[in-house]
């Protein structure tokens, strides 16, 4: 008699125990967001000059296709005194080579300008070009700033033309 | 006792019992996930690999996968990542005979043939411990190129395939899973990683540094001279404190005692090689750099194309560390004999058992073996 007590409540507490892990297990079990990455911010490369900070950014043409993204540049004198001084833009651009490719091709220079400031102590100045680069379609491009030996690092690559959406649209159709 | 005690008691029991194992299964994994480092690429034996199929490009990968796939042992599992069911179907009517066990992983999107770049494995020596796949945040050039847009994805996709053994997490850094080489203490890292993030993620080189360190868990070493490709075609290491780095000037001795080759000159007519003292300085620099971090550097031929990506390699292999042999998957190449026996012959005075894979007709797209071919699990 007491052996069955016994067993009783053994069977009780495996039930309860097995349901209790197959209901809670699935919090610690599955895992493509196990952990969130490290908070790091993306901020566009600078480069400081005779006390001037320029930074440069890309802006792509919603309309326009064949076209480079516009460069922006801001220059700001952070020095109290008056500063003249330029550097130099320069975009590169890479594609992949096929779409079997492991990696886009090495970047090639497509276009270089000049770019020069004189601005009081405190002032900031706002600069925008389009580049008339003839770039293939597909391409990525990337801006650098540069003045003597010293160079900003590269921004991130974008796309060289307004093909964002029209990739977007091609993958939402390939998987639908 | 009374039986009206029997099922209150019996619950209580079984959710103390639910309540003990839970709490011991939530540390394990977290313990886990702290101490994790990067697998190595010489240190382990082969247990489960992950390649990718895209039946378009099935002339540039499967010879490749016939070679390796035929000559991997019994116990290795590997995992095919493809769009659907149908894309595996081509893949299993064109493999050919093999031991290894081969699963099918078909994610519901476009994918490129390339899998070392989309994830990094990182994994506790036990064989209990969970893999986590740390991916890049972000694929270069996924914006025009909607294959690599969905390469992004497959990480979280073998997550969900081997779920709880794998996990998946995307990483704040960019990078490609090919600019890593590492054994059991050292991370080798391209001078790419550096000029991917310096002002864009990171501020300084020695915050990335110390940011792969915190993540990979390995002593890193951030290459400040390199040949501008993935590490896996210009080094690998071998264990024992050792590395092999390519060497153009090698491959130049063999190739100008060979120069009445036919196959080798049509060979080389598509690679176009750089021989040139300012590449010849990249490739020195990286072994220099190894030497200066305590490694013995042992020279291996490599051919290196005049635009900068398409490589003749012999170190764009996976290496299987058994009990009783170490075996290299190398890479050789129609009309190429003289040089994949002069690799050949380094492998094995570096103590490898040499099994040759084709790599002809993939070498073209930028890459080879170890490009094609991530391994998500080895045995310690």
């Amino acid at each position: 008699m007491r052996r069955k007590n016994t067993l009783s409540v053994v069977a009780i507490a495996a039930v309860t125990a097995t349901f209790a892990i197959a209901v809670a297990a699935p919090r610690w079990g599955t895992a493509k967001d196990e952990a969130k990455p490290l908070a790091v911010n993306v901020f566009p490369p600078k480069l400081e000059v005779e006390g001037c900070e320029f930074t440069a950014t890309t802006q792509a043409d919603p309309e326009a296709t064949d076209k480079p993204p516009k460069v922006i540049v801001v220059a700001t004198n952070t020095s109290d005194v008056q500063v003249a001084t330029k550097i130099t833009l320069s975009m590169t651009a890479q594609s992949p080579q096929t779409m079997m490719s492991r990696r886009l091709v090495l970047p090639t220079p497509v276009w270089t300008q000049d770019c020069a400031v004189n601005l009081s102590p405190g002032e900031s100045k706002s600069f925008t070009y389009q580049p008339d680069a003839k770039i293939e379609a597909g391409s990525m491009v990337s801006i650098r700033m540069m003045s003597g030996d010293a160079a900003s690092a590269n921004n991130l690559l974008i796309p060289a033309g307004a093909i964002q959406a029209q990739v977007n649209a091609n993958v939402t159709q390939a998987v639908k | 006792m009374n039986i009206r005690y029997h099922i209150p008691l019996g619950i209580t029991l079984g959710l103390a019992v639910a309540a003990v194992a839970l709490a011991l299964l939530d540390r394990a994994p977290q313990a886990a996930t702290d101490q994790r480092s990067l697998l190595s690429d010489c240190d382990g034996s082969l247990k489960h690999v992950v390649i990718h199929y895209v039946p378009e490009a099935a002339d540039v990968v499967m010879p490749t996968y016939r070679d390796f796939l035929w000559q991997l042992p019994r116990d290795v599992t590997v995992t095919v990542v493809c769009e659907n069911d149908g894309a595996f179907g081509d893949f299993e009517g064109r493999i050919g005979s093999h031991e290894c066990q081969v699963r099918s992983a078909p994610v519901g999107h476009t994918i490129t043939p390339w899998s070392r770049d989309r994830w990094l494995a990182l994994r506790l020596p036990s064989s209990y411990s969970s893999t986590l796949l740390v991916t890049p945040r972000g694929e270069e050039g996924a914006e025009i190129w909607p294959a690599r847009q969905g390469d992004e994805q497959v990480a979280g996709d073998l997550a969900e395939c081997y779920q709880p053994h794998v996990s998946a997490q995307t990483g704040p850094l960019y990078f490609d899973g090919g600019d890593f080489v590492c054994d059991a203490e050292t991370v080798f890292v391209t001078p790419a990683v550096l000029l991917r993030n310096l002002q864009n993620t990171v501020a300084t080189r020695d915050e990335l540094i110390d940011q792969l360190q915190a993540r990979l868990k390995k002593r890193v070493v951030l290459l400040d001279d390199a040949p501008d490709h993935h590490a896996g075609m210009f080094m690998m290491t071998t264990g024992n404190q050792s590395v092999l780095v390519g060497d153009p000037s090698l491959a130049r001795e063999i190739i100008d005692r060979h120069n009445t080759d036919e196959k080798l000159v049509a060979l080389l007519a598509e690679v176009q090689p750089d021989f040139s003292e300012e590449t010849q300085e990249r490739f020195d620099a990286v072994a220099k750099r190894c030497r200066a971090e305590g490694y013995r550097v042992y020279r291996i031929p490599v051919v290196p194309g005049s635009d900068g990506r398409t490589y003749l390699s012999y170190v764009n292999v996976i290496l299987d560390d058994r009990e009783k042999e170490r075996t290299v998957y190398l890479p050789v190449f129609k009309g190429a004999d003289c040089l994949n026996a002069a690799a050949a012959d380094v492998w094995c005075k570096s103590g490898y058992e040499v099994r040759r894979v084709d790599c002809t007709n993939c070498f073209p797209h930028f890459g080879t073996l170890r490009c094609l071919v991530n391994v998500m699990e080895r045995k310690s």
